[in-house]
Formats: structure tokens, C-alpha cells, sequence
């Protein structure tokens, strides 16, 4: 008889043991995916951030004439010598749609390009917001488009602002929490004439 | 059964070490990445730090520009090389194991500046001058110290805004010389516009009246602003008596009486509601560079004196020097990469 209280019990424990162990596993892997969505989210928007520096701040370093080609709120054309060895690069940023993602969960997410010359790479960062907005020599706001070329001179300033977001759902399959970072920041690039230090 | 439990015990120690040791590596990349991005950010911020402190070591005329430095856990290096107005700096910040590199090529030009193109510039109408005893105005131009002429850019002695208050100028004294010694000049700018900088960058503020003696304003190689500020009083406000040497700008609202042993080197602004300058005549007070007499209703001019030494000399190079004062000069970007 004690022996079977015993084997009851002892099935009772392992039954509590092993739920226990199971939420806790649930629970670590929630963590996980959350802390894993969490780096890939940080780390994009930590080095989309840098190659936006990096780019922007040159504009119009070594560049005679016209050093903004167009101007948009999701994009934008410009003249920079990036690797200061005396030869112009033609860059430009622009943001693709939605469709031209393919294979992620996240309905919002959508590429960014990036064409140097004649060579364009789709960025797929997970972004879901980007906002690039322009500003003249007294800090006003440039209405965009931006294409003639009096208003195009008139930029001093650029405040660039996105969001990205991980490509999966951080709880489940059926969540709409995402992991998420926005970053903005205005750059002045130093080339834009009428700078004075 | 014991050994069974101890297995389930060290089992499940294992899977929580594993996921632990997995968690932690994914947070330790993550704020590598954000430090990484911090420190970046600093180092840059120490680039640019170097990059303004060069440009103040400029500006103060320090004989030795710093080429490094340190700020916060952080370090910066600078090198320079300039020639005529054109400069090049080029800065490096580090940051823990980040380094950030700025290159600029900067064109040197300062403020401008309320030159004068006479001895006296009078901006004013309508104006009362009188000369009595041995008092010189001379428009020629002067070598910085009053001493030598220079041979070129000689200037009118006194120049008005109207011809009657020239013909009032020229009734007044024959020591005044210049090329002419009395002519109608209506390019003479209007002060008025550069006082406020000037009371802002001041490096003496007198900001009441009184008289003033034994005191040295500058030097020749590091100009200064001087802002005396009497106020629209008709007495006469500010009086500068024995031993006050000045190199630079000589800001005076108000009315204003030279006497003693007074010597400026640059620029004098007289401004005020109806200013009055007297030159007395104890003493030699001397200004070499050039002197802009305005005010919103007339001014009036006394020059008197016995001293041997010529009262007010128009030097090019003097003005010069004053216009290159530190804090008035700044700086155009030619180029610029990071």
C-alpha cells in the first residue's frame, strides 16, 4: 500500500517537474527568439545608420557644379567623391515597395536601394518607415519633391528617419509584436557651400 | 531511483546552462553592436573637438597650436598646414578601439569690418569741427606705428557726408593733410551695425563713464575689442588721460575727450545721439589707423593740442591688424571629409 502512494506521488512530482520544466523551456525560447529579433533589428539599424553617414555626410565633396541631382521624401540623387581619391561617385537612395520583398512574414517590410553608378543593390534591411526630409540654410523645411535646381541649392540640411522591424512575430506565429528600432538624424554635409565654421 | 534523479538533476542543469550561455551570447552581441556604434560616435566627436580646438588656438594667436589632446576616457590628434588664408586640418579622434578620421580645407577670412577711408571718417551731419594749437590729422598712409609712411594708399584727412560740413572742416585748420586733406564721402559705413558684435566679443567692457588711465588694451600681434559705453550723455562721458596704449577696436558710445600720453592702433568707432570728440590739449594722444566719427543728429569735433606728435594718422596696415582680431575672424569650408 505504501508503496503505491509512493509510485502515485512520485507521479504526481514528475508530472508537476515536467510542466514546470516545459513552461520554463517556453518561456526561455520567447526570450530567445526576442533577444535574437532584438540583435538583428539593432545591429541593421546600427550599420544601415553608418552607411547613411558615411554616404551623406560627402556629399558634394570634390564635386564642381550641381551636387544634388533630386530630392524626395523617400529618396534622394547626389555627387560625392566617398573614397576622397578625386573620382565623383553618383549615388542614390530610394526606397522600393512592400511587393519587392519576398519570403518574410512582415507585410510592412520593404527594400531599400542603393545605386552607385550604374551598379544598384537591394538593401533589405526589414525597414518599415523612412522619411528623409530637407532643410535650407535658416533650418526651413523643403518641400519635396525637390528638382529644380534653385531649390535643389537651397538644401543645407537632411534629417533622415526609419524604422525596422524584425521579419517574424517575437511570441508566435499569430503575434503582430514586433521587435522594433527607429533612428533619425540630421546631417549637414560639410560640402554644401555657405558653411562657415 | 537515487541515481535515476541525480541523471534528471544533472540533465537539466545542463539544458539550463546551454540556454543560459546561449542567451547571453546573443545579448553580448547586441551590445557590442551598440557600443560599438557609441564608440564610433565618440571618436567622431573627438575628430570634430580637435577640429574647433585648432581653429580657437587660430583665433586666440597662441604661438603653438596643440596637435593632441584628451577628453573623457577619449584622444585626439591635429595637424595642420596653412598658406596665405587657405588652412588644412586634418584630426583623428579614438575612442577605445574606434578611430575616426576628418579632413578639411578651410578658407581664413574674417567679419566684416566698418573700414574707414580717411584719417577721420565722419558719418554724420550736421558737423561742427574745430582745431586749435598744433593738432594733425593726415590722411597718408603710415607704416602700423605712425612712424614711417608707407609711399601708397594715401587717404583724404577728413571725409564728411555733405559738402557744407566739408567746407566747415576745411575752414577749421591747415594741419590736416591727405590726399585731399578734406573730401565728401558717403561711402563711410554706418557703425551701428557691428556694434553689437562688438559688445558681445568685447575683451574690456566699460559699461559706465568715467576717466581711464595706465591701462593697455591688447597687443600688436593679439588685437583687441574695447567697448566703452557713456551712454547719449552731452558731458563729456568717457576721458582717457595718461598712459593707455590699445591695439585693435575702440568701440566709444557716447562722447569721448583724448588726452595724455594716449596711443591706439587701429580702429576707433565714435557713436552716439550728437557725439562729441575732443582732443585736448595736454598731452600727446595719438591713434593710428583710422577714426569713424558717428551719430544720429550731427557731431561735433574739437581737436586742440601742443604736442609735436600728429593726433589721429591713417594707417592701412594698423586697420589691417584690427580687422583680424580672433574672435571676429571665422572660417568658409572649401572642403571637407569624414
Amino acid at each position: 500500500m505504501s508503496s503505491f502512494f509512493d509510485i502515485i506521488a512520485s507521479t504526481i512530482v514528475f508530472g508537476v517537474l515536467t510542466l514546470t520544466v516545459a513552461r520554463v523551456q517556453t518561456n526561455m525560447n520567447s526570450t530567445m527568439y526576442e533577444n535574437q529579433f532584438n540583435v538583428v533589428t539593432q545591429t541593421n539599424a546600427v550599420e544601415l545608420a553608418r552607411q547613411i553617414e558615411w554616404d551623406f555626410l560627402k556629399i558634394g565633396h570634390h564635386v564642381t557644379g550641381q551636387k544634388i541631382l533630386w530630392a524626395d521624401s523617400t529618396g534622394i540623387r547626389f555627387f560625392a567623391d566617398l573614397q576622397n581619391n578625386s573620382v565623383v561617385n553618383d549615388i542614390t537612395y530610394y526606397a522600393g515597395d512592400t511587393s519587392q520583398v519576398v519570403g518574410i512574414k512582415n507585410p510592412k517590410h520593404f527594400p531599400l536601394f542603393r545605386r552607385s553608378g550604374v551598379k544598384t543593390v537591394q538593401q533589405n534591411w526589414g525597414l518599415t518607415y523612412l522619411r528623409i526630409t530637407y532643410y535650407d540654410g535658416s533650418y526651413q523645411k523643403i518641400q519635396t519633391p525637390i528638382t529644380t535646381l534653385s531649390r535643389l541649392q537651397k538644401i543645407k540640411a537632411i534629417d533622415v528617419a526609419f524604422r525596422i522591424e524584425s521579419s517574424e512575430p517575437v511570441y508566435s506565429l499569430y503575434d503582430t509584436t514586433r521587435a522594433a528600432v527607429a533612428w533619425e538624424k540630421t546631417i549637414v554635409p560639410r560640402n554644401l557651400d555657405n558653411l562657415n565654421y | 531511483m537515487g541515481r535515476a534523479s541525480l541523471f534528471l538533476v544533472f540533465g537539466l542543469s545542463l539544458s539550463f546552462g546551454l540556454i543560459g550561455f546561449s542567451m547571453r551570447g546573443s545579448t553580448n552581441y547586441l551590445v557590442a553592436a551598440q557600443t560599438g556604434y557609441s564608440k564610433y560616435i565618440f571618436a567622431r566627436n573627438l575628430a570634430r573637438m580637435a577640429v574647433h580646438t585648432t581653429l580657437r588656438a587660430f583665433d586666440r594667436n597662441l604661438e603653438t597650436i596643440p596637435t593632441s589632446g584628451t577628453f573623457n576616457g577619449g584622444s585626439y590628434s591635429a595637424q595642420y598646414a596653412e598658406s596665405g588664408d587657405t588652412l588644412w586640418i586634418t584630426t583623428v579622434g579614438h575612442y577605445a578601439d574606434s578611430s575616426y578620421s576628418m579632413k578639411a580645407k578651410l578658407l581664413r577670412t574674417t567679419k566684416p569690418f566698418p573700414g574707414v577711408g580717411a584719417a577721420i571718417g565722419i558719418r554724420a551731419t550736421p558737423v561742427s569741427f574745430n582745431m586749435s594749437g598744433k593738432p594733425e590729422v593726415d590722411g597718408h598712409n603710415y607704416d602700423s606705428s605712425g612712424t614711417n609712411l608707407i609711399g601708397s594708399g594715401d587717404m583724404p584727412g577728413v571725409t564728411t557726408m555733405v559738402q557744407s560740413d566739408s567746407a566747415t572742416v576745411a575752414k577749421a585748420g591747415s594741419t590736416i593733410y591727405g590726399v585731399p586733406p578734406v573730401k565728401v564721402d558717403i561711402s563711410t559705413i554706418d557703425p551701428k551695425d557691428f556694434l553689437d558684435e562688438y559688445k558681445l566679443n568685447s575683451d574690456y567692457l566699460y559699461n559706465h563713464d568715467g576717466v581711464y588711465n595706465g591701462v593697455t588694451w591688447g597687443s600688436a600681434k593679439n588685437p583687441a575689442i574695447v567697448y566703452c559705453n557713456a551712454g547719449d550723455d552731452t558731458s563729456f562721458s568717457i576721458k582717457f588721460t595718461g598712459n593707455v596704449v590699445g591695439y585693435g577696436i575702440l568701440v566709444v558710445r557716447g562722447n569721448v575727450e583724448f588726452n595724455g600720453n594716449f596711443s591706439f592702433y587701429g580702429l576707433v568707432i565714435i557713436d552716439g545721439f550728437n557725439t562729441t570728440v575732443q582732443f585736448g590739449a595736454a598731452g600727446t594722444p595719438q591713434i593710428v589707423g583710422g577714426v569713424v566719427v558717428a551719430g544720429n543728429a550731427g557731431a561735433s569735433v574739437t581737436l586742440k593740442g601742443t604736442g609735436s606728435k600728429a593726433k589721429v594718422r591713417y594707417s592701412s596696415i594698423a586697420l589691417n591688424q584690427a580687422r583680424k582680431i580672433g574672435k571676429l575672424r571665422y572660417y568658409s569650408i572649401i572642403e571637407w571629409y569624414e
